[in-house]
């Protein structure tokens, strides 16, 4: 019977989805805040995490995919700020909005291949090539206007970062709607089936005829549109491009992709995992934020909860043994 | 005689199955103790326990009398345990003397400077104690032959005073010199007083070298006899908890025209491979451990690139520059390393089951997910996977059923002409006999089978015709009129 159990409650931990854990501890926050802050559970408040998250939310969709082939991408706060300056500057240049847009998307595609072309023909680590690309991006995003920020005022840019359609923040839609998008993917096309097939194990994925490199190139395409897409929303709901935007958040996708639960050794995790991620992330800052944490607590907070998420993933992929 | 191990009601779980169950074992001074067992019978388990790479749930260990719960690989190794496994441990890129005291090195001044000098002194008496006197100790291990990397194990066992020793398969890269050389070192050993515990699959080897051996099964202790007292039959019999009858079932299938052929396969190390395969037909390749086998099907298969290669497949010329060429020309490959080429582990059955043909379950543009289910339940009952559900994860199940699983894989596929690298590797008995059965079954179809193994007894049972391969060529074509152990074995250390 003693055995029983034990089997029992490894098999628990072994197999828990990443998601389980991760939902319980985001409801155990919001118990936390709830009781420390009246205002916190008012719609509004909700809203606004809503609108805070949708940012870093819409990023990490793409970034999941990538780490689900145990990729990385740690240059998507800078392509966004580099999407968001060139975004600025063909609004400057008179281009019409929705040009810009299909544009600026289109940025977000050239810095993802950019990516991946190095990552996966020239076979140059992740983590290091994306650190690279990130100074890259960064750099070129001062360059353009040397710095200077410009201001935009158009209504469909204001109604994409401040807009709402029944109470709900337009670009929480838009992180809604990416996560749809990439949950489809993956479970309903050849691609996302592919990803986990790589992700868990490369060379059964090669026997079975899956072409792995093509797979990663595409998934680091994704981490740079969603980039590309986080870029437009921060600049729509400030109003402004700024070539700092985003400067020092870059670990913030990475966090929430693994406290939702993908591990880092791939192959493994659901994309709704990287959405209760994002919104335990959004949650402590807001949170915090009301129970007038000083914001010097508030990374340190942060930087623990990340390191606890690395902790567990290491757990949990040394009990599966993958 | 006086003991100098005992383990006792050893006990341990992992998740999903119980690995040693209660097991006892008894170690003397100077004796060597045989344990025995199938793959998955816990022997493993129970040496990694030893050496303290895991701790048992339950049970007690007594070295020299005192008795321990558990202890760290570091506290093993302070107790003169040392354990010398299968894959072997050591720095390519350090010196033998290095590799033989690593971990106590010796130092001089404040600063504990590595002392050079000392270093490569002190290993000379132990290097020409184990026979590796002709090298100096400061040449490099990457350059020696595995043998002589086995002995720097053995010098780094000496070195530290060993109580027991462990040998977890040591002659399985070894030829008959270097084992002979082996079993002389055991001895010396023996006469010195330390308990050996020896673990093999080769019966012959011992009644050579054992005073005693332990048979385990399922993870239980099965019996314990003194190797004068015993028969090799008895000893399989006790492995194997039943007596095998037909473990080869006969196949009786007409054979059909040419399916395959390959020619003028070359790459650095193959030199002219030719060979053919033809409907309902099963070709065996034979040879030791780096003979090629293995190269040759990644070749064909289209996951290396040969210098030189021409394929034909039902008559016409094809060329396969990657896998998923060759799944498109209906061929199919059973890889032999099941856990890291074979199943994804992280995947259900059923996604593991339709994995080499993804394309093939598009329906309307996206995956058609209730014919997976259909199409992985239809392959766990045909190939009688024994699984809870189609949902479980692959990781969950015995490796005889996740090799149905690679197989069911390949056979989704629909393949005329089929691969199978060790199909049989790492799984037990009944398994096996359901695999050949397998085998049988596909040539009943009518389709080509090419089999690679080095157990000689299964080759030919299996096989229609077998190919001999040494060091890169095929050394000869035997029928299976003209099977016989001796003259394979012959033509595959090249003595012919």
């Amino acid at each position: 019977m003693e055995t029983a159990n034990k089997i029992k409650k490894n098999k628990l931990l072994t197999n828990a989805r990443g998601e389980l854990s991760s939902f319980i501890m985001l409801v155990i926050l919001w118990i936390i805040f709830a009781i420390g802050s009246p205002y916190f559970l008012r719609f509004r408040n909700i809203m606004n995490i809503g609108s805070y998250m949708s940012i870093m939310g819409t990023m990490a969709a793409g970034l999941t995919v990538a780490m689900l082939l145990a990729g990385l991408d740690v240059s998507q706060y800078s392509l966004a700020a580099l999407s968001g300056m060139i975004l600025g500057m063909l609004y400057e240049h008179g281009v019409p909005a929705g040009l810009i847009l299909l544009i600026v998307i289109c940025v977000g595609v050239a810095g993802g291949s950019f990516n991946a072309f190095i990552i996966t023909v020239m076979n140059v680590n992740p983590i290091i090539c994306t650190m690279g690309t990130s100074f890259i991006f960064r750099g070129i995003a001062y360059l353009l206007t040397n710095g200077r920020y410009i201001r935009l005022k158009n209504d469909l840019f204001y109604f994409i970062g401040n807009g709402k359609i029944a109470g709900v923040p337009f670009c929480l839609l838009i992180m809604v709607l990416t996560y749809f998008v990439i949950w489809y993917i993956l479970k309903y096309t050849v691609y996302g089936r592919s990803v986990f097939a790589v992700g868990g194990n490369m060379q059964v994925a090669i026997l079975a005829g899956i072409n792995v490199k093509k797979i990663r190139f595409i998934s680091h395409i994704l981490a740079g549109i969603t980039a590309s897409m986080g870029g437009i929303i921060t600049v729509c709901q400030a109003s402004s491009c700024m070539a700092s935007q985003g400067y020092g958040n870059d670990m913030n996708g990475i966090s929430a992709v693994i406290l939702g639960g993908i591990s880092m050794a791939g192959g493994r995790g659901k994309i709704f995992g990287t959405l209760i991620g994002v919104a335990i992330l959004s949650t402590l800052v807001n949170g915090m934020t009301l129970l007038n944490v000083q914001s010097y607590w508030q990374q340190v907070v942060q930087g623990l909860v990340l390191v606890c998420a690395v902790f567990i993933d290491s757990i949990r992929t040394a009990r599966t043994g993958k | 005689m006086e003991k100098v191990l005992e383990m006792k009601q050893i006990y341990k779980a992992f998740p999903g199955v119980v690995a040693v169950d209660k097991v006892d074992l008894t170690l003397h001074k100077g004796e060597v103790l045989a344990l025995v067992g199938e793959n998955g019978a816990g022997k493993s388990t129970l040496i990694k326990i030893l050496s303290g790479m895991y701790k048992a749930d339950s049970g007690e260990i007594v070295i020299d009398g005192q008795s321990y719960s558990g202890f760290s690989t570091r506290e093993a190794l302070d107790l003169g345990i040392a354990v010398i496994y299968q894959e072997l441990n050591y720095l390519n890129d350090m010196t033998i003397a290095e590799n033989i005291l690593i971990g106590q090195v010796p130092t001089k001044g404040p600063l504990k400077k590595v002392d050079y000098a000392k270093l490569y002194d002190s290993v000379k008496g132990i290097m020409e104690m184990v026979g590796l006197g002709h090298r100096k100790p400061t040449d490099y291990v990457g350059i020696l032959s595995v043998a002589e990397k086995q002995l720097i194990e053995i010098a780094r066992a000496f070195s530290r005073n060993v109580k027991v020793l462990v040998l977890d398969e040591p002659t399985s890269a070894l030829n008959e010199t270097e084992t002979e050389k082996l079993f002389s070192l055991i001895r010396k050993f023996k006469e010195s007083g330390v308990g050996i515990i020896y673990i093999s699959h080769r019966m012959e080897e011992l009644f050579k070298i054992a005073d005693r051996v332990e048979v385990m099964r399922d993870g239980r202790y099965v019996t314990d006899k003194l190797v004068k007292d015993t028969t090799s039959n008895e000893i399989v019999a006790a492995m194997v908890g039943r007596e095998v009858k037909n473990m080869y079932p006969q196949r009786s299938c007409a054979i059909g025209d040419e399916v395959f052929r390959v020619s003028n396969l070359n790459t650095k190390f193959l030199k002219n491979i030719n060979f053919n395969v033809r409907a309902g037909e099963v070709v065996g390749i034979f040879g030791l451990m780096g003979a090629g086998r293995t190269e040759v099907c990644r070749c064909i298969y289209g996951i290396q690139r040969p210098e030189s290669i021409e394929l034909t497949l039902g008559g016409e010329k094809i060329v396969n520059e990657r896998p998923l060429d060759a799944l498109s020309h209906s061929m199919s490959y059973v890889p032999a390393e099941r856990k890291t080429e074979g199943v994804n582990l992280v995947m259900s059955v059923k996604e593991n089951i339709s994995l080499s043909d993804l394309r093939g379950l598009v329906r309307k543009g996206r995956l058609d997910l209730a014919h997976e289910k259909t199409i992985a339940k239809k392959w766990v009952e045909k190939l009688d996977v024994k699984t809870p559900s189609i949902e479980t994860c692959s990781n969950s199940l015995s490796g005889g059923n996740q090799q149905k699983l690679v197989i069911a894989k390949c056979l989704n596929t629909d393949p005329k002409f089929m691969i199978l690298n060790e199909p049989t590797r790492g799984i037990d008995v009944g398994a096996k006999v359901e695999i050949y059965d397998l085998i049988n079954g596909l040539c009943a179809d009518g389709r080509a089978v090419l089999m690679i193994s080095s157990e000689l007894p299964e080759i030919m049972a299996m096989s229609d015709r077998i190919y001999v391969m040494c060091e890169g060529r095929i050394t000869g074509e035997v029928q299976k009129a003209d099977f016989n152990q001796e003259s394979l074995l012959k033509l595959a250390i090249g003595e012919c």
